[in-house]
């Protein structure tokens, strides 16, 4: 298994895309979080009590997932779009033991992503306040602690986007549906609740929402906004993260990995 | 050793490979010939156990190639020279496989110069030659040093002085005790590189043997040009004699050369040529191969 780990560790670093899309997420978590900074900033100007808007700090694991779940996800199907497995699994011909591998190499992968957005979020979040003139709520253990389960929630991303990647092969496949599922149908579905209540049972469960309850967000698409519904516990968002990694590991390795490959 | 049994596989109806049992020895270049889609290449996965065989086995001294402890190390392989990540550098490609084939760091730029790549060493794969990815293609699997070397098409993209190294080089490897196999569609690539041949068609194992006993088998082929092609013609077919068009004239396969010109005499038709040709070998192969398109 160390070996194979060893094996992934050196494909990850040794082509281009992971440092472009680390330098793509940091850009856009550093816009989003300075936009969210202003935004608190003139809600509170207008009248909203401190403290009630939320802070910018959890906001890597709301906004940014789609990087750390993209990068996991070319960690496999790169190896089926350049036709890579054929060293791969002649080098190491037990296939759940190339999956493991490159899930366990994945996890320090997605905490380094994980600290980088949070870091980022720290400094311009924080930097941004600061020079508005307003409360970083950086003395407040909340904040704290989320821009540390951001980071987990961030790593927790990359083994979804690599187990999911096992399952589709695709890259164009997966990497489309991880796009349109995270910007665009996990958005409308957190909003169902807002009409029928009795849903965001069901809602928060989402990954994303997950990933969110993780991370201490829930701001910005609002399983926690309407009223009487809480979200998941930070232990039962990394639960519910963990189960999506499961089965689409397992049936990834069930379905897709043990093909033949030709 | 690498000894196939009953080994067979169907892609829904179409049988790729059918019951192939050979066995490939140590110390000798075997080439693996046939026409594109005669099943070569879907045995040489199944072997490596990329490929799952709808029935029967392939083993390395016994094992199988997922059973092997540390697979590179026992058998080198070669695929296809499209296996690499084009923003990759051939020392990187090789230093991925480092760890798994369990040899150190150093290997990977030994093995690239040996295969002549050492000032490619820190090109992107991309900016590759097909020539080049062939010899990356044979440095990852002589990486290991593995006694057995199963290498698809080795020769492709090769430029003429790169043909006759590898085939050099294969001869040393083979001549060093290891087993070598070598798949080809064209006889001439291994002709000069092979001390035995296994010929498929259709899946099926049609010649194994040696490729001095192959040709001994072949069919004599003379040519025949003449002023009077259809009297020739009456002749060939009164007497029974196989005939086939040629730029020349006619291709007759049966008699010598002297029972072809007595007859001819005979009827008094005139010869221009009557030469028999040395390319009995190449006949052989596609007699035995006849008829075999590729497969859609």
């Amino acid at each position: 298994m160390i070996p194979a780990i060893a094996s992934e560790n050196r494909k990850f670093f040794s082509t281009r895309i992971w440092w472009i899309l680390l330098l793509c997420m940091v850009a856009y978590v550093a816009f989003v979080v300075a936009l969210i900074a202003v935004v608190i900033h003139f809600a509170e100007g207008v009248g909203a009590p401190q403290g009630t808007i939320g802070t910018p700090y959890s906001l890597p694991a709301s906004m940014a997932y789609v990087f750390p779940a993209t990068i996991g996800a070319l960690a496999i199907t790169s190896e089926y779009r350049h036709q890579t497995l054929t060293p791969t699994f002649l080098a190491t011909p037990r296939r759940g033991i190339v999956l493991g591998a490159k899930l366990i190499g994945a996890v320090p992968i997605g905490l380094v992503l994980g600290v980088m957005a949070s870091l980022t979020a720290l400094a311009v979040g924080g930097g941004t306040l600061g020079l508005l003139g307003d409360d970083t709520s950086l003395g407040l253990a909340s904040s704290w602690r989320d821009l540390v389960l951001g980071a987990l929630a961030m790593a927790m991303w990359t083994l979804i986007g690599l187990s999911f990647g096992a399952l589709v092969r695709s890259q164009v496949a997966a990497i489309v549906i991880l796009l349109v599922f995270s910007q665009v149908v996990e958005p409308i579905l957190r909003m169902v609740p807002m009409g029928v209540p009795a849903m965001s049972h069901v809602v928060k469960f989402l990954p994303g929402a997950a990933g969110e309850a993780l991370a201490g967000g829930g701001q910005v698409y609002g399983v926690g906004s309407v009223e009487g519904v809480v979200g998941l516990p930070a232990w039962g968002g990394a639960l519910t993260m963990a189960a999506y990694v499961a089965v689409f590991a397992v049936v990834g390795y069930v379905v897709s990995m043990r093909r033949d490959v030709t | 050793m690498l000894e196939l049994r009953g080994l067979t596989k169907r892609f829904g109806r179409l049988t790729a490979v059918d019951d192939l049992t050979i066995d490939i020895s140590p110390g000798r270049v075997t080439g693996f010939l046939g026409p594109n889609g005669a099943g070569k290449t879907t045995t040489l996965r199944m072997a490596l156990g990329l490929v799952k065989p709808t029935a029967g086995t392939a083993t390395f001294d016994g094992k199988t190639y997922r059973q092997l402890a540390i697979p590179m190390r026992q058998v080198g392989a070669s695929l296809e020279a499209t296996s690499f990540h084009p923003g990759r550098t051939a020392l990187n490609h090789l230093l991925t496989l480092a760890p798994p084939a369990r040899v150190p760091d150093s290997r990977c730029m030994q093995v690239l110069e040996f295969v002549g790549l050492g000032p490619g060493a820190k090109r992107r794969v991309g900016q590759f030659s097909l020539g080049m990815r062939a010899r990356l293609s044979l440095a990852s699997a002589l990486l290991g040093d593995p006694p057995t070397l199963l290498l698809d098409e080795p020769v492709n993209g090769l430029d003429p002085e790169g043909i006759a190294w590898m085939r050099r080089m294969l001869r040393a490897l083979a001549a060093e005790g290891r087993t070598v196999l070598i798949s080809s569609h064209l006889l001439s690539e291994v002709y000069q590189t092979a001390d035995d041949v296994v010929i498929l068609s259709r899946g099926r194992a049609v010649y194994t043997g040696s490729l001095v006993d192959l040709e001994s088998s072949g069919q004599r082929v003379t040519v025949v040009s003449t002023p009077d092609p259809p009297a020739f013609a009456r002749l060939a077919a009164r007497l029974g004699w196989q005939l086939a068009g040629h730029p020349e004239g006619y291709a007759v396969s049966g008699p010598t050369a002297a029972e072809i010109g007595d007859a001819a005499a005979g009827a008094g038709i005139v010869l221009h040529q009557l030469a028999t040709r040395s390319d009995s070998l190449e006949t052989a192969f596609l007699a035995l191969t006849e008829g075999q398109g590729s497969i859609r």
